[in-house]
């Protein structure tokens, strides 16, 4: 399987984000025993949390079609010749 | 309920999985695999979530609320970097026939026999917590489910006569020795095992969802009545992780179980060993974690009514699921979540042991029977029966270890608190895995000494004092350390409190090990076998099988003897078409006499590390070699020196192509210039030539005239106007060669605008036209009176124009003489013709009139008529403007000489 570096980069930043967002001190603002949406707080933002980085793998980890990484190595279009 | 009820329930359950491990086994037999596709894949690495799973999380969430979660937290982070450590892991296992983390470990570190057998060890202690877990969590429900309404035969109750429990143990080892161990496999690939674990999988989801959903929209009115209740009957303490902002179990959790997803020995077999195809781990990568919080979304409610069902009770948590449908009277699904439990305890159970025995086989018990030489691999026999018997013992003691550790500690511990002592000693490979894929410098002592001090670092702060608090050690270890010594407490080591003993026991055993291992590595030097595996592993993708392979094999051993030990291994006919399929790969034909090369005897190692891992085949390989083998050391050797030499040669290519280019460009250099000498010998020739001329006349016509004589006034005034004409010619001369000289040097000082074309040939017309109404010319005008502009300068278009038409004065026909002048415009510019009716340029003449000192003689014994230069001058005046001159002839025989200028800025044609 061809890996490309932008998968890499992909999943390292979502890594670094997770990490963030599910580690103290981020994790301290909604662990109160308050109600949103009619839930405990901390109960929906972590599932949905949990939900979004899933998505974002998932995302992530979509085949793309072979085309698309060629199109990116195209060089670009030779300058005209300047007219003297 | 009855106990033969459930007992018949669990038999018939296991008899299923068999059942559907045989037909796994048939399809892939037959070639139409079934675990060969994403979803079972997904669904097999879900052994993950275990009895821990199914029951401990809802015990550790009606103490603790939501801080269960980081267990499947974790796991989802390492899934986001899939495409950073997965994937490598797996293409490492797939490249080198990994069978297991021990094996994996000692082959990166140079398929070291101490380290793998460490690392068995190690994975067998720590596991067998985790198995424990799992035996209570089957002893426990059964008790429960079969006892709840018979309150005499209470838990732990004994109506068999013997322990349950121990039957227990007993009973999934004889299945897994069914499942794993029927015959040795050189691929590795157990397809009906991971058939059965798959559909484990689905039940223990399915039996936990539909307890959840009774209880949240059965019992109560959806998540959101089930939550204002609890909070109605005091239970907020449950929605939050951390009442008091103590996150330190927390992070310590995320950290371990990223360690354990990757590296538990089943989570390794399972997602690494028996991975049929990488791509599906782009499925995996997203559908598992999804497992992971589908089956986490009913914990909390289940653990808050079961919290609420039986307030004021003391009933095991841990039991809920099962208790709570019981409570109420819902025994049909409390029948269900029972076989959903036994279905998460019997996956790990099996996949647990057989990775363990699988390692416990190849990197403890056959180096050690070779070492001694227990095993004599000349003598005929075969060895899988050996190998199968070792590794049916090896699941048998490891779940009697299971079981003992459970009478030990386990009856004072709730299930998470158990398996978090596994996890512990898990996260010790972290080090030596990640350090050993990404990193080339780590060496062999380095994993050794890291893995070492983590284990015993773990084992004195965390297995010992679980051993003490069940009264197996004595008490006072615990709270005066060991010998009385304060600063050896194992839960407060060298003073440090203020911690959750299993952060307490992470972060000592994480700093000794990690400390080790990197210090160790730097110390030393690395042996060529570990820096070459070094490379191999960490740039994996550089890598292809069969390539680069440097592990060269040399020897006396016949491709029959070797294709019969292999064959005692992993089955004669297996090791036959092995063998086969190598032939065709390398287009040979064996016929069992040849002496094995060193890429049939790789091919052989192959093959062995498949059944019996990567160092044990190294060691089968090696000692068939009867003559002495090329060390390691030679061969890194002289790979280093053929390594330079390539690259001296290379270098010397590069410099030997650099002069040859050179070389070239120098002779090419050095013939324009002697084209440009001789060029300029011609020239000075001509040109003396040129002015000797007319100088010879006026000296000749000054010396007459100066002597005097006889000469008669008529003669006088013919000399001197000879004289005049020849010194207007020698001026001419010299002007037009200082003028050709400075554009060709580029001198000339042009003035270029926007010229009309018409009025410019007039002038130049009106310049010549006494010297036309002399010579008694016609001179036909066909111009177009509205000619775009010409960008040119218009001196010299002037001098254009004159120096033609002089030139076609001189050649037309005398008398009679015509001379036609055009001008049109045509899309490339403005073309000028200018036509004579004289005798015509000879074809082979064209091309050079244009050249310096070119002339058209009429005969050859005639005087020249021009300079020789008009044309020249021409030539470099309108290829300054851009545009051609050239000369052929009219339909008539007279000469033609054309020229094309390009328009001005505004002067396109329309």
């Amino acid at each position: 399987m061809k890996r490309s570096g932008r998968k890499k980069e992909w999943s390292i930043v979502l890594f670094c984000v997770g990490i963030l967002v599910l580690l103290p001190p981020v994790l301290s603002l909604f662990d109160r025993p308050d109600f949103s949406f009619g839930l405990p707080r901390a109960y929906v933002v972590l599932y949905g949390l949990w939900a979004v980085i899933i998505a974002a793998i998932a995302y992530g980890a979509r085949r793309r079609p072979e085309n698309t990484l060629k199109t990116t190595r195209q060089t670009p279009p030779s300058r005209p010749e300047s007219e003297t | 309920m009855q106990g033969g009820l459930v007992v018949s329930v669990s038999v018939a359950y296991l008899g299923l999985l068999f059942a559907i491990a045989y037909y796994g086994e048939k399809r892939a037999a037959q070639g139409r695999s079934l675990t060969n596709n994403p979803y079972i894949y997904t669904l097999s690495i879900a052994v993950y979530c275990t009895s821990w799973t199914f029951y401990g999380s809802v015990g550790r969430a009606a103490e603790t609320g939501l801080d269960f979660l980081p267990i499947y937290l974790g796991p989802t982070l390492v899934f986001v970097i899939w495409s950073v450590v997965l994937i490598k892991i797996i293409r490492i296992c797939k490249v080198h026939r990994i069978t297991s983390i021990a094996d994996f470990i000692s082959s990166r570190y140079g398929k070291n026999f101490a380290l793998g057998s460490l690392v068995t060890l190690i994975a067998v202690i720590g596991t067998t917590p985790y198995i424990a877990l799992q035996l209570k969590s089957i002893a426990t429900s059964f008790n429960l489910l079969v006892g709840f309404q018979n309150p005499e035969i209470a838990i732990y109750g004994n109506p068999f006569g013997i322990d349950k429990t121990l039957v227990v143990a007993v009973a999934l080892a004889l299945f897994a020795i069914l499942f794993g161990t029927r015959h040795i496999e050189s691929s590795e690939h157990h397809e009906g095992l991971v058939a059965a674990i798959a559909f484990e999988s689905i039940i223990k989801l399915l039996a936990f969802l539909a307890v959840g959903f009774y209880v949240t929209f059965g019992v109560f009115g959806g998540f959101g009545d089930l939550f204002h209740q609890a909070q109605a009957h005091g239970l907020a303490n449950l929605f939050v992780i951390s009442e008091n902002n103590d996150y330190g179990q927390w992070i310590t959790l995320t950290l371990l179980s990223m360690a354990a997803i990757l590296f538990l020995p089943r989570q390794f077999y399972m997602t690494a060993v028996e991975n049929r195809d990488e791509t599906h781990l782009r499925t995996a990568a997203w559908m598992f974690p999804l497992y992971l919080l589908v089956i986490n979304i009913f914990v909390l409610p289940i653990a808050i009514s079961g919290k609420l069902a039986f307030a004021g009770t003391a009933s095991d948590a841990d039991m809920f699921v099962l208790t709570v449908p019981v409570h109420y009277g819902q025994s049909e699904l409390a029948l269900f979540a029972f076989v959903g439990g036994l279905s998460a305890a019997t996956s790990m159970v099996i996949v647990a042991s057989i990775a363990l025995s699988t390692m416990v086989c190849n990197n403890l018990v056959m180096p050690l029977l070779l070492r001694w030489q227990l095993v004599n691999l000349r003598e005929r026999g075969d060895l899988s029966k050996l190998l199968l018997s070792i590794r049916r013992a090896s699941i048998l003691i490891i779940l009697l270890l299971g079981y003992g550790y459970f009478r030990i500690a386990s009856e004072s511990y709730s299930l998470v608190t158990i398996g978090l002592v596994s996890f512990a000693a898990v996260a010790q490979f972290a080090p030596a895995m990640i350090g050993g894929i990404f990193w080339k410098g780590g060496s062999s002592k380095g994993a050794l000494t890291g893995l070492s001090l983590g284990f015993v670092v773990w084992l004195y702060t965390l297995l010992l004092p679980s051993f003490a608090q069940s009264g197996w050690l004595p008490l006072n270890f615990i709270n005066d350390g060991l010998f009385g010594i304060g600063l050896l407490r194992p839960y407060a080591l060298f003073g440090l409190s203020g911690f959750d003993n299993l952060s307490h026991a992470l972060f000592w055993s994480m700093l000794a090990n990690i400390g080790g291992y990197v210090m160790v590595s730097l110390w030393g030097n690395l042996s060529p076998i570990e820096r070459i595996q070094g490379r191999r592993f960490v740039d994996v993708y550089d890598d292809t099988l069969g390539q680069n392979d440097p592990r060269s094999w040399q020897g006396s051993v016949t491709t029959a003897s070797l294709q019969e030990v292999v064959g005692r291994f992993v089955g004669s006919e297996r090791a036959h078409e092995g063998f086969r399929a190598y032939a065709d790969g390398q287009n040979i034909v064996l016929d069992g006499n040849e002496i094995a090369d060193s890429n049939m005897l790789a091919n052989a190692e192959y093959l062995l590390s498949g059944a019996i891992g990567s160092a044990t085949a190294r060691v089968i390989i090696g000692s068939m070699i009867k003559r002495e083998n090329v060390s390691m050391n030679e061969v890194h050797q002289l790979l280093d020196e053929t390594t330079q030499v390539i690259e001296y040669s290379r270098m010397l290519e590069v410099k030997s192509a650099e002069l040859e280019e050179t070389s070239r460009k120098l002779q090419q250099a050095n013939k324009r210039l002697k084209e440009f000498d001789s060029l300029k010998d011609d020239f000075l020739s001509t040109i003396s030539h040129e002015l000797r001329t007319p100088l010879t006349s006026i000296r000749a016509f000054s010396e007459i005239l100066s002597e005097g004589g006889n000469t008669t006034d008529r003669e006088h005034q013919q000399f001197l106007a000879i004289i005049t004409k020849e010194s207007e010619r020698l001026t001419r001369l010299i002007d037009q060669i200082l003028d050709l000289a400075k554009m060709e040097a580029g001198r000339m000082d042009w003035s270029m605008s926007d010229v009309d074309p018409t009025s410019t040939i007039r002038e130049a017309l009106a310049a010549v036209d006494g010297l036309i109404q002399e010579q008694n010319i016609e001179l036909i005008l066909d111009l177009y009176k509205a000619l775009p502009a010409v960008r040119a300068d218009r001196d010299q278009l002037v001098q254009v124009v004159i120096n033609v038409v002089s030139n076609a004065i001189k050649f037309c026909r005398h008398p009679n003489g015509i001379i036609r002048v055009s001008a049109r415009a045509e899309p490339n510019g403005l073309l000028v013709r200018i036509s004579d009716n004289g005798a015509g340029i000879l074809p082979e003449h064209r091309d050079f009139i244009f050249e310096k000192f070119h002339q058209s003689r009429r005969g050859s014994n005639q005087m020249p008529i021009g300079t020789g230069l008009g044309l020249a001058i021409c030539r470099q005046i309108i290829s300054f403007f851009g545009g051609n001159i050239w000369a052929d002839n009219s339909d008539d025989g007279g000469a033609v000489i054309s020229f094309d200028i390009p328009f001005g800025e505004d002067g396109k044609p329309s």
